[in-house]
């Protein structure tokens, strides 16, 4: 429910703080860096997906004339690193598991030299066989990926709340199958790159463009075996990350290397073949079986899942990914009895990651379709059925999330309005068909040694500008706007006399990054407290120069004035200086930190994992070409609840943008391998949508206020990617009456499964039975 | 990029010599939207890169009544989709170079490097064949000119001999009323290359066709021209029955390949769909509603 409550900079359609140096060009990218004396680094990558390194010669290489460095295995500690499992190295150590995997590298003068150099290093390699589908690795006898990893798995989960077989045995309407998502990628419009130098003490300094810092600093020294103090990130500018750029890959490793050993600047900045073939880590394929149980009134009674998760060569952050998939969507609807059993496995392919979704839109993209065919099969409207399951404030999911604001229903009836969904259930045009999917998502996740908070620390400049020095880091999602618009809010202040430092480790507080949904929701509460900080020492200085009490004082327009009577007031450079400027002087500077209400998930995956959750609703129009398979997306629409809309302009492009990328997920995307080696690692033959592919796009944000966020907002950066694809394959079978289950929805698989409808099933009824 | 040595001619007889000169290490460069790739890629490394940038008026497009279009090489994509000679007399052309990837690549690809490339999956050759296009190659000793048809050899390979440039494309007066259509088949994305491409034009007295010319492009290692079946319209009474005959026709003549845009069986498929539907909105652009 929404809370009455003005603001006067929240909610404002405001530009991007950081817009006007990105759209002049003057932004720094990585690849702006440009240190004196830097040198150009490339990495020679394993041509095969299995190998034994036999022996490696580096000393051609380091002989050829611009060369500084070659590093290899041996300038390394050998020592595993990784996300959760430390199963990966900065570069190969004995062998290598993948196509693309880093074996040695070369620091140059010029990136002619460096590949030349690359070419020079001997190798004398043991081709070992190689699995490349996670059920053949699964198997007895299948090649051996990771010594003690018995058939490859990585690792199980199974979870069951309640008692699922009574649950099936009560239910009226069983519904089962089986579904595969699309392995896919980022596809940043920027690469992954880093510039490292390296102090004579042995102090690093990276600049990169992840959109984790503070836990890339973390994986960073271990990997190098150094101290964190002894690592300093700085964020540069970033051209996307989408969670591609949490740092589960060994670019920033290999150029700390290589800086360290040539005693140079170095950067390294990935290619588009390099950043498809070992760059950010694609999301993390999976093969869900999905049984659902319901009652004949609609209501669910009982949902199973068996997950089969290829992890790829290394397990980055897949493990949470694999626990997302098979627990988050039980906080979308109200579930008793659930079970769950989830296997992540190793194959010898690219190692995979997070990606906007974090498991969410694998999950959605079976569960929600078994949602369809049960409304379809028990002859209720899908939305109808949605609405009826729909999770409520104050619903606690069985593995103990514990939904505070929640809107879903009334995302519900905005897509059902925006779409005129009943009217144009009530006329079905021939070939055209409607499919709709609910989502939710976390504001933050709790599983960093039971944290799941944030900090900030703001000060006051003399000219009374406020400064946010925060280490969450802004990678073109918006953060740094909505920070410096709450912090605004909170002190009184115009927006523009707010700004926001860059991200750097060693200026700023801890702070976990971009992903998770959490940086509005957890960044923006350690900003307001930051700023409530700020404001008291305001107040405690304007309330001797003003002769007033401070419970008669208020903060408006950059003043601090005593209620009732405006004109007795003292702005905030006033203050600033006044506060400074006298015999014990001080600055105005205070931190904050937040941490959520959320509860560390136990042995069993019991806990309310994040401090609120977002909700949404999306639905299509679809039309379908019976001739040639080709699914037109005549009309989309899209709700979510994001509790209070900090800024419109930059939730408005998060939900577009999201939507976009859940349609290539849906319909073109996905990286194919042949033999471990990808097939199409470039623009031309991975295709996302552009701009003119995009159909009309409606979107509306739900009134709603999460008592527990910062002037009421949750999260949202990933919630309307989760349901798309499972939105359009629900509204290609309302259309043409057949059901695609693995991604991407091709025009050729629609074409075969019209094909196989009409050669097999005289009319659409039988087939709904069948169906069930 | 392996490095190389960069010039600019300033007349199509300085950039002849220096092919001779170069005969094995030259490449020519024109916009550069292909060169530059395969080079980057590594695929060709030349030593030399000639570019016809400085050559003067070789970007022409001129229309004449009696002698029909002549477009210079050098004129990129958008310059053909904005002439207005091509707008009026070949809307064919005009809506064909409007499909050409995107502006940013249309401001910069030309006609002539598009056609040297021999590139099966692109737009232009297609519909430039439907309309009967020839090409001018010259070289330092004089210059022939050949049906586009007979230009594109195999997959990448043209007829283009060592020492020659294109220098200009020529198609003869529009004719009017002429049935067109072309279909861009992309159900990925508008900006990726055709699945399937077709060009079509033709004319018809009654309801019969008096002649057609049918070009596929991203079916077969080249770009071509689909003779057998435009004969099956070609002097016959045209009926529902008649122009599937012809789709069917046509994907006897094609030799698609599986690659990321569907397996070759699909492109087949997708030929008689999309050949029977271009035939149906060429002859809607004639007033002939069967």
């Amino acid at each position: 429910m929404a809370k009455t409550e003005t603001f006067s900079v929240v909610g404002q359609r405001v530009n991007r703080v950081e817009g006007y140096d990105k759209v002049t060009g003057g932004a720094k990218y990585v690849a702006d860096i440009v240190l004196p004396g830097m040198l150009v680094g490339r990495i020679l990558r394993s041509p095969y997906p299995h190998a034994k390194i036999v022996k490696i010669d580096t000393r051609k290489a380091e002989k050829l004339r611009g060369v500084k460095a070659v590093v290899t295995a041996e300038d390394t500690i050998k020592q595993g690193w990784g996300a959760f499992f430390p199963d990966q190295y900065p570069l190969s150590v004995g062998k290598v598991r993948y196509v693309g995997e880093e074996v040695a590298a070369v620091a140059a003068i010029d990136q002619d030299i460096a590949e030349e150099a690359l070419g020079m290093i001997d190798i004398e390699w043991e081709e070992l066989p190689a699995v490349f589908d996670p059920e053949q690795a699964m198997k007895e006898g299948a090649p051996l990926i990771h010594e003690g990893k018995e058939r490859n798995i990585a690792m199980t989960l199974d979870v069951e709340r309640g008692n699922i077989e009574r649950a099936f045995a009560e239910s009226e309407l069983i519904v089962e199958d089986t579904f595969e998502s699309t392995p896919q990628w980022h596809c940043a419009i920027e690469t992954i790159g880093s510039v490292a130098e390296c102090s004579p003490s042995g102090k690093y300094t990276i600049y990169m463009n992840t959109q984790t810092l503070f836990m890339a600093r973390y994986r960073i020294a271990a990997a190098l075996g150094v101290r964190e103090t002894d690592v300093r990130i700085i964020q540069s500018a970033v051209g996307g990350g989408f969670g591609g750029k949490s740092c589960d890959d060994n670019n920033a490793i290999v150029c700390a290397l290589l800086a360290r050993k040539s005693c140079k600047p170095v950067n390294i900045i990935n290619t588009r073949e390099e950043e498809f073939l070992a760059g950010s880590r694609p999301r993390v394929n999976m093969n869900i079986w999905a049984k659902m149980g319901f009652k004949k009134d609609g209501r669910i009674r009982a949902k199973q899942l068996r997950i089969i998760a290829d992890n790829g060569a290394y397990s980055g952050k897949a493990p949470a990914i694999a626990g997302v998939a098979a627990l988050r969507h039980d906080t979308c609807y109200k579930y008793s009895d659930v079970k769950t059993q989830a296997y992540l496995v190793y194959t010898n392919k690219i190692p995979t990651g997070a990606f906007r979704g974090f498991g969410n839109p694998s999950a959605e993209w079976a569960v929600e379709q078994i949602m369809d065919k049960a409304a379809h099969n028990l002859g209720i409207d899908p939305l109808d059925l949605a609405r009826m399951n729909a999770a409520d404030p104050g619903y606690v999911s069985p593995h103990g999330n514990r939904v505070t604001s929640c809107e879903l229903r009334q995302c519900i009836d905005l897509v059902e309005k925006m779409m005129d969904w009943k009217g144009k259930r009530a006329q079905k045009k021939p070939n055209r068909g409607l499919g709709l999917a609910c989502t939710v998502h976390v504001s933050g996740k709790r599983h960093f040694g039971d944290y799941d908070g944030g900090s900030a620390t703001i000060k006051v400049n003399e000219d009374g500008k406020a400064l946010i020095l925060s280490g969450e880091g802004e990678v073109g999602q918006g953060a740094a706007t909505a920070m410096c618009q709450i912090a605004a809010e909170e002190l009184g202040l115009p927006l523009e006399d707010v700004e926001i430092s860059r991200a750097d480790t060693d200026m700023t507080t801890f702070c976990l990054g971009a992903f998770g949904s959490r940086v509005t929701y957890v960044g923006g509460n350690a900003v307001k407290d930051a700023a409530s900080k700020v404001k008291q020492q305001l107040l405690d200085t304007a309330a001797e120069m003003l002769e007033a009490r401070q419970e008669d004082l208020a903060a408006a327009n950059g003043k601090i004035f005593v209620r009732g009577s405006e004109t007795r007031s003292v702005t905030v450079a006033q203050l600033a200086r006044a506060r400074l400027f006298r015999r014990g002087g001080a600055p105005i500077v205070a931190s904050g930190s937040f941490d959520a209400d959320s509860v560390l998930q136990d042995a069993t995956r019991y806990g309310n994992e994040s401090g609120a959750y977002n909700f949404g609703c999306q639905a299509a129009e679809v039309e379908v070409d019976p001739e040639t398979g080709q699914v037109k997306v005549l009309k989309y629409v899209a709700a979510s609840d994001c509790g209070t809309v900090i800024n419109p302009i930059g939730a408005e492009g998060q939900a577009e943008g999201s939507v976009a990328q859940g349609l290539g997920y849906a319909l073109i995307e996905g990286l194919k391998m042949e033999d471990g080696r990808p097939v199409n690692p470039n623009f031309s033959d991975y295709r996302i949508p552009s701009m003119r592919d995009m159909p009309p796009l409606e979107h509306a944000f739900a009134d709603s206020y999460e008592p527990t966020g910062p002037f009421g907002a949750k999260g949202l950066g990933e919630l309307g990617m989760d349901p798309t694809a499972a939105v359009i394959s629900n509204a290609i079978f309302d259309a043409a009456g057949i059901r695609i289950k693995t991604l991407p929805i091709t025009p050729e698989k629609v074409l075969k499964a019209l094909k196989a409808v009409s050669n097999q099933e005289p009319t659409r009824k039988v087939k709904l039975k069948a169906d069930g | 990029m392996v490095k190389f040595e960069y010039l600019e001619p300033t007349s199509l007889k300085e950039a002849c010599a220096l092919l001779d000169q170069h005969p094995d290490d030259a490449k020519i460069i024109a916009g550069g939207t292909a060169l530059i790739i395969w080079m980057r890629m590594r695929l060709l490394n030349p030593r030399l890169v000639i570019s016809l940038e400085k050559i003067p008026d070789f970007n022409y497009i001129r229309y004449d009544d009696k002698d029909g279009l002549r477009i210079g090489a050098g004129a990129r994509h958008r310059e053909i989709e904005l002439a207005p000679a091509v707008r009026s007399h070949y809307p064919l052309l005009h809506e064909t170079f409007r499909k050409v990837a995107q502006p940013r690549i249309r401001n910069m690809g030309t006609v002539g490097g598009n056609l040297c490339q021999g590139d099966p999956l692109t737009d232009p050759g297609a519909s430039l064949m439907a309309l009967d296009a020839e090409v001018t190659l010259t070289h330092s000793k004089g210059k022939r000119t050949l049906a586009l048809e007979k230009f594109f050899v195999d997959y990448y390979q043209t007829d283009l001999q060592p020492g020659e440039i294109l220098t200009e494309i020529h198609l003869p007066p529009s004719i009017k009323p002429l049935g067109w259509s072309h279909i861009k088949f992309t159900p990925r994305s508008v900006e990726d290359f055709a699945t399937v491409g077709v060009a079509l034009t033709l004319r018809a007295q009654k309801d019969t066709c008096e002649d057609i010319r049918l070009a596929l492009n991203s079916v077969a290692p080249t770009i071509l021209r689909a003779k057998r079946a435009e004969n099956v319209l070609r002097g016959k009474k045209i009926s529902d029955g008649l122009l599937r005959e012809m789709g069917e026709t046509a994907a006897t003549e094609v030799d698609p390949m599986d690659d990321n845009r569907g397996s070759a069986e699909y492109k087949r498929d997708m030929v008689k769909v999309l050949v029977r539907r271009a035939a149906q909105e060429a002859l809607q652009r004639i007033s002939l509603q069967l």
